[in-house]
């Protein structure tokens, strides 16, 4: 009779554990979580075609008596540009239903020039320039990838519009975890520079879930 | 004797009694563990393929953009040989794909979660006047309504150039790609651990 009591109660006690733990587990996995938020920070990563003109003017270069010429040429070419944020730096915070995502701003992330695209042809000259030489579209070609680099970390319109698609695949992650689970989360966003030492500014914006 | 007859009916009785209230326990027990596999499964189930289309329908991912700043070459109305002027102008190519028409399929037997993307097309072009600058080989062109013509050249330069580079849709189709990869994948493994993604 001992025995039967001991049975029965040890799997009484082994059902309930396991109805709680797979109560919570389910509850866990429906809650946003910083590693999704990371990885969806990773995939978010843009890889932009990118057409640019680098323009030379160097003045004065050749002067014969009174009369001085400028060299002044322009170098057409293309190459990939990927902007995203640094994933490592994505926190995320849960307090009742207010989810508070910390984030960096979007930066370029890697430039590569395609040198097919550096030929003859893709220089163009001014009339009246100093004459240009291999050795100055040598030069040219050299500087293409530096040029880039600059000419997209100016390009504020291409890295708002990568910041804003990583902000609205976070905001959407968060909105259908929230249409899932019938529960309405409210976002805070903190930004914070690249080296994460100082928060630059917060704002909110609503998680409509459930509707 | 008749004691002993009665701690034995007694005894038979507790013993009912126990066994009564362990079973009464065992069914309390089960009742909570099957809500809760229940509710594990119908966690599973709150991702469906409607669901997935709906997460890909409202987001509003549906254009990229890439940059294109290049120069146009225009030629003397009367010889279109001969160059009269180079105008170079910084432009936005904007690359749009219809979210609408994605095709989600799911094979329960193969596991697999199969994404059709539509084809990306170029939907606008936008030049910042802004930035005209001027190589010019006839300076007779160099007249004060300039700007106003070359800014149309350039659009009209920007268009073609860019509708000929299949780089620009080949990087947004890469793009949209990662992007609905983002959207879905933290719901796929609510259909199982075995599931496997595939977008194209």
């Amino acid at each position: 009779m001992k025995r039967i009591i001991a049975m029965t109660l040890l799997v009484g006690m082994c059902l309930t554990a396991v109805a709680c733990s797979i109560s919570d587990s389910a509850l866990e996995q429906i809650k946003p979580q910083t590693s999704q938020m990371r990885s969806i920070c990773e995939l978010a990563t843009m890889q932009c075609y990118y057409h640019n003109v680098a323009k030379y003017d160097n003045k004065d270069v050749s002067k014969f008596l009174w009369w001085a010429k400028d060299r002044h040429f322009w170098v057409e070419y293309s190459g990939i540009v990927t902007i995203g944020i640094d994933a490592s730096l994505v926190t995320m915070e849960i307090k009742d239903n207010t989810v508070t995502i910390t984030i960096p701003p979007a930066k370029v992330l890697d430039c590569k020039v395609d040198p097919n695209t550096l030929t003859e042809e893709s220089v163009i000259v001014a009339p009246d320039s100093a004459a240009v030489k291999a050795e100055h579209q040598t030069e040219a070609f050299k500087n293409a990838q530096e040029n880039m680099l600059q000419a997209a970390k100016r390009d504020t319109a291409l890295l708002a519009s990568a910041q804003q698609r990583v902000q609205k695949l976070l905001e959407d992650y968060v909105n259908n975890l929230g249409s899932s689970t019938g529960i309405s989360y409210q976002i805070k966003w903190i930004y914070v520079d690249d080296n994460a030492s100082s928060s630059a500014s917060i704002s909110d914006s609503a998680a409509n879930a459930g509707s | 004797m008749e004691t002993t007859q009665q701690v034995k009916t007694c005894r038979k009785h507790i013993t009912g009694i126990v066994a009564l209230a362990l079973v009464l326990a065992l069914i309390a027990a089960l009742l909570l563990v099957v809500p809760s596999v229940k509710a594990r499964k119908s966690a599973a189930r709150i991702v469906s393929q409607a669901t997935l289309e709906k997460i890909i329908n409202v987001s509003d991912l549906s254009t990229f953009q890439a940059t294109y700043n290049g120069v146009a070459a225009i030629t003397d109305p009367d010889n279109p040989q001969k160059i009269d002027y180079y105008v170079s102008y910084e432009a936005h190519v904007n690359v749009g794909i219809d979210l609408t028409q994605v095709k989600i399929q799911i094979d329960d037997e193969k596991k697999m979660i199969s994404i059709k993307l539509p084809s990306i097309k170029i939907t606008d072009v936008s030049v910042d006047i802004g930035s005209l600058d001027y190589i010019f080989l006839n300076n007779k062109r160099n007249t004060p309504t300039v700007s106003v013509e070359a800014y149309q050249y350039c659009i009209e330069d920007v268009s073609m150039k860019s509708s000929n580079q299949p780089e620009i849709c080949q990087l947004a189709k890469q793009n949209a790609e990662n992007f609905i990869e983002a959207l879905i994948r933290p719901f796929i493994s609510d259909f199982g651990p075995d599931y496997q993604l595939q977008i194209d």
